[in-house]
């Protein structure tokens, strides 16, 4: 058995994002909660006369990576540093001007396996309670066309 | 956080006929100091709990830490003292003290206990930090 786990020291599953298909500059996302990659295929059924079930034919899918995180000012915000790396803009940035991103999810647990692709992002709520008083967002990648997965 | 609470507790309880004490609440020969010095609340040790309030997938996790602090107050019972309501209003205060800001969440409560003809109240402060 293979499976990924993903709880000893350096086999973290890690998520980075740059603005450019070479991924210079990276931004390791630095306080990931959770995320999730979903590959959800349409499906069209159709009934026939001759048969006592539905047929399906699949149709594009929905490509998604879902996320949450803990707001790291940085990571968040920015470097300050000018607006040419993911790291220079931050999250907020990338998805307020509405820019490309490349991702790649390296699955952990020693197993080599990645998954990459390009997207957008969407779905940042940050927010804060009393009672939790620590800034943490939602985070969505609308992916753009196929991942692209390393086995 | 004792250190604090004994400072707040000092200023507040200034004007209320009931007093602080630096010392541990020990017992001397079976009897408990706040018994043997009543009026006077006596502030036991801090205890910590530290626990993780937000696991991360990098294992960073964002912990919490709980310092519950337990104070006692003896008084006479049959004769309580003047300004003892007062006294208890200050000891709830002093959660509140500008000191303790950086907690987010501030919590005491204390339990009344008769015993003979002496009245304990047993208070218990927690506060809640992100480390």
């Amino acid at each position: 058995m293979s499976y990924i786990n993903v709880s000893g020291a350096g086999e973290f599953a890690t998520l980075s994002i740059a603005l450019d298909t070479g991924m210079t500059t990276p931004l390791a996302i630095p306080a990931l909660q959770e995320i999730g990659i979903s590959n959800s295929n349409g499906v069209f059924r159709f009934k026939t006369l001759n048969s006592t079930s539905e047929s399906a034919v699949l149709t594009p899918a929905t490509n998604q990576v879902t996320l949450s995180v803990i707001v790291d000012g940085t990571a968040m915000f920015g470097d300050g540093a000018g607006d040419t790396t993911a790291v220079d803009k931050g999250l907020f940035k990338i998805s307020n001007d509405k820019v490309r991103i490349y991702f790649v999810i390296a699955m952990g647990g020693g197993s080599g396996n990645t998954v990459s692709g390009t997207g957008f992002l969407s779905g940042l709520t940050m927010s804060v309670t009393p009672d939790q008083p620590l800034w943490t967002s939602p985070l969505t990648i609308e992916v753009d066309g196929n991942y692209l997965i390393n086995d | 956080m004792r250190t604090q609470l004994l400072t707040a507790l000092t200023t507040l309880l200034n004007t209320t006929g009931i007093g602080v004490s630096n010392e541990l609440p020990w017992t001397s020969g079976n009897e408990p100091l706040y018994l043997k010095n009543m009026k006077r609340v006596y502030l036991g040790p801090e205890q910590r709990v530290d626990e993780d309030l937000m696991p991360i997938l990098n294992g960073n996790n964002v912990k919490r830490r709980q310092t519950i602090v337990r104070g006692y107050l003896a008084i006479d019972a049959k004769n309580q003292p003047a300004g003892l309501d007062n006294a208890l209003s200050a000891i709830k205060l002093a959660r509140d003290a500008q000191v303790f800001g950086q907690s987010y969440e501030r919590f005491v409560e204390y339990t009344t206990e008769i015993t003979g003809d002496v009245t304990i109240y047993t208070i218990e402060y927690k506060f809640r930090n992100i480390e």
